[in-house]
């Protein structure tokens, strides 16, 4: 494998007493794109900060081209950003910001000039030179920012939620349109949002990061089909969560106990690490794979009572009750032979759509209880 | 055609005085008791006085001091005289490096308290300003205590023998700019650390991440986008500068006259009325139109407040 562009290795961040990113190891490839995930506050910013320059780790190493960088300043650093609130010079018009950069290492007049047009074109905002800033549009904006953060030819090009302050339609144009200067360019791009839908349309790899950890590192497919902690599962697309133990394991099967019955599991559908009988674990199904029958299916199914069905546009969105008083959600594109509300139908799934994640702490006592009555209440049914 | 003017004037003033009726009675009570006060004041305190500077301007001087009420123009054609040139330039000269001096120093500690916690800037700022509220001739006598041939500095400088013989620190200019800039200098550090506090500390970070050091940085970005400050913190102290009179008085020794003491004397040792009031409204005007130049390149008049 090629040398990775940036590295972080064992990365602590402290703010005061605030532990802020925790152990942090993240190896950046030449060329990728890069999304850091995670909801507010989980120390993002602080990473990305870290690789910039403007902050230094507590602890750890980060290295460019297995290169140490602690000494160097962030205008010494092969990387530029695109800020959130973009952060262009309101004393200069479009063609002074963009030229910024070059202007300040001295770069021959003409050069600049010459290449303010190339990245002007490249960003499609020909004919806009000589605008101030304050005249031009949220996205207009955005794209000076990125053609000026992108003028210095930098390896890395670090983006701290860039779509943030755009609305819905111009930000999901611009995902596509940055995912495509992207791959033209070739550049490594670091990108933070806390938008898990962007993340998972723009990026070659996804780090989620929860309370200053990684929680885990993927491609969307395997993030999104096979997350690693509890986390990952609730906060990737939507999800059914199940807290259970595992009862029995053999071959390839194991039979898991939760709060919403007894059912078997596949154990290649077992994710971050292994388990013994009676480990807790976490499994998740997503709405989509829920199977809401008519009729008795094969396999083993569940009883539940349609409470309410949405429809959202491309899907319609369900939300089922079990005997026990847990609830369901079920995703489904179209509407064919599905209960309505009020009636009762046999719910179930392909045993390998539930992944089963260990759970890193063991299971509250009182969850525990519930899933030994819950059990002892209902028994899957087989046929 | 006059025919035609005559009634269009009967009509329009019709117009006008039937809009008036109908502009109801109640409206018109409560806009007169709202602006009252504010009019009141102005006219009284403003208008009149500045009125009547004005008028007194284009008065005869009588004798013994009296003012005759003719109209004239020769106070202000007095002041084209030579004389009154080397107290202008002497004035300019003591205005521009008072107020180089001030900014110089004021900037760094309006960058100084735009770092600190909010509660320490403040507290700062009320220490700034705590001088501004002893009386101004105290301050200056301490300063006359400090700066004489016998005064603190001067037997402290002997007395460590770095000196032979007491150097003259006061009633000259050197003395005038340091009370100037005393004076001043809580007037020009605020304004400055409004603007250096309110850069938004993300546009020196972009420009540190596009490869600009730190010197780069402070005069491509900082110092055009704190500009407005300094502007306010210029105007503030070069103006009252030039008409502040105590300083060069009490520490000048009347060796440098500056416009605000000739205006004083005008008005108290030469009783010379009109002539004070014509230097008043040259002096006036001009503040005026340096005020309208800052406007002009996009300074407000808040930050002037502030
Ligand atoms: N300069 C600082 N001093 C002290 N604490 C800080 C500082 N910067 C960030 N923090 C704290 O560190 C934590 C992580 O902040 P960070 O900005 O990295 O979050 P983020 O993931 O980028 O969040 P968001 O999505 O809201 O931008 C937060 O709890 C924040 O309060
Ligand atoms: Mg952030």
């Amino acid at each position: 494998m090629a040398l990775p562009i940036v590295q972080m290795v064992n990365v602590e961040k402290w703010y005061g007493n605030n532990h802020v990113v925790k152990n942090c190891n993240l190896s950046i490839e030449a060329g990728e794109f890069l999304t850091l995930l995670g909801p507010s506050g989980c120390g993002k910013t602080t990473t990305l900060r870290m690789i910039s320059g403007f902050e230094l780790p507590s602890s750890g190493v980060v290295k460019f081209m297995n290169e140490n960088v602690e000494k160097k300043e962030p205008y010494e650093r092969d990387v530029n950003t695109v800020f959130q609130n973009y952060a262009l010079f309101p004393n200069m018009n479009v063609a002074q910001n963009i030229g910024y950069g070059l202007k300040v290492k001295k770069v021959p007049k003409e050069e600049i000039a010459r290449r303010v047009d190339d990245m002007l074109k490249l960003v499609q905002l020909e004919g806009f030179e000589k605008r101030r800033i304050n005249q031009m549009s949220g996205g207009q904006k955005q794209r000076v920012a990125i053609a000026r953060a992108l003028i210095n030819q930098p390896k890395v090009l670090l983006l701290d939620e860039p779509l943030g302050a755009l609305d819905m339609k111009l930000r999901k144009q611009m995902q596509i349109e940055l995912k495509r200067l992207q791959r033209k360019l070739g550049i490594t791009f670091v990108y933070v949002t806390h938008d898990q839908e962007e993340a998972l349309t723009m990026s070659d790899r996804i780090a989620v990061m929860s309370e200053g950890v990684i929680d885990q590192i993927g491609t969307p497919k395997e993030i999104y089909l096979h997350p690693k902690t509890r986390f990952v599962a609730g906060f990737i697309g939507e999800s059914n969560l199940y807290d259970g133990i595992v009862r029995e394991i053999e071959g390839d099967e194991m039979v898991i106990g939760t709060e919403v019955g007894v059912f078997p599991a596949l154990k290649k559908q077992l994710t971050g690490g292994t388990v013994k009988v009676n480990d807790p674990v976490t499994v998740c199904i997503r709405p989509e794979k829920m199977k809401a029958g008519i009729t008795e299916p094969e396999g083993f199914y569940f009883h539940a009572v349609m409470k309410e069905k949405i429809f959202v546009g491309n899907l319609t969105k369900m939300i089922a009750v079990m005997n026990n008083g847990n609830e369901i959600r079920i995703n489904r594109i179209d509407e064919k032979d599905l209960p309505e509300p009020g009636q009762e139908f046999f719910l179930s799934w392909d045993t390998e759509d539930a992944v089963v994640i260990p759970s890193r702490s063991p299971i509250a006592l009182d969850t525990a209880d519930s899933i030994e009555a819950a059990a002892a209440a209902e028994q899957p049914e087989e046929t | 055609m006059p025919e035609k003017t005559k009634t269009d004037n009967l009509e329009k003033s019709t117009k006008r005085r039937r809009h008036k009726r109908e502009q109801s009675v109640r409206a018109t009570i409560s806009n007169v008791i709202m602006c009252g006060p504010i009019t009141v004041w102005s006219v009284l305190f403003i208008l009149v006085p500045v009125g009547f500077l004005v008028f007194m301007s284009f008065m005869t001087k009588g004798p013994l001091g009296r003012i005759v009420y003719k109209f004239t123009l020769d106070n202000y054609k007095e002041m084209t005289k030579p004389v009154y040139f080397s107290v202008v330039s002497e004035s300019l000269v003591i205005a521009f490096w008072t107020t180089l001096i001030t900014v110089l120093m004021g900037y760094p500690m309006g960058v100084a308290m735009a770092k600190m916690k909010k509660k320490t800037s403040g507290l700062v700022t009320i220490a700034l300003m705590l001088p501004l509220w002893v009386s101004g001739l105290v301050i200056l006598y301490s300063f006359v205590i400090m700066l004489n041939t016998s005064g603190t500095i001067n037997s402290f400088l002997l007395r460590i023998g770095l000196l032979s013989k007491p150097l003259q620190l006061l009633y000259n200019r050197f003395a005038v700019i340091i009370g100037m800039v005393y004076m001043f200098l809580p007037f020009a550090v605020l304004p400055m650390y409004s603007s250096i506090e309110k850069l938004d500390p993300a546009l020196i970070e972009a420009s540190k991440d596009l490869g600009a050091k730190p010197v780069t940085t402070f005069f491509r970005v900082q110092l055009p986008l704190t500009s407005p400050g300094i502007f306010a913190a210029v105007i503030l102290t070069f103006i009252p500068c030039i008409g502040y009179y105590m300083v060069s008085d009490m520490l000048g020794g009347g060796q440098s006259m500056l416009v605000g003491n000739l205006i004083f004397r005008q008005f108290t040792i030469s009783r010379n009325w009109p002539f004070g009031a014509a230097l008043s409204v040259v002096l006036a005007v001009i503040i005026l139109v340096m005020v309208k130049i800052y406007t002009k390149l996009g300074g407000s008049l808040d930050d002037l407040a502030a």
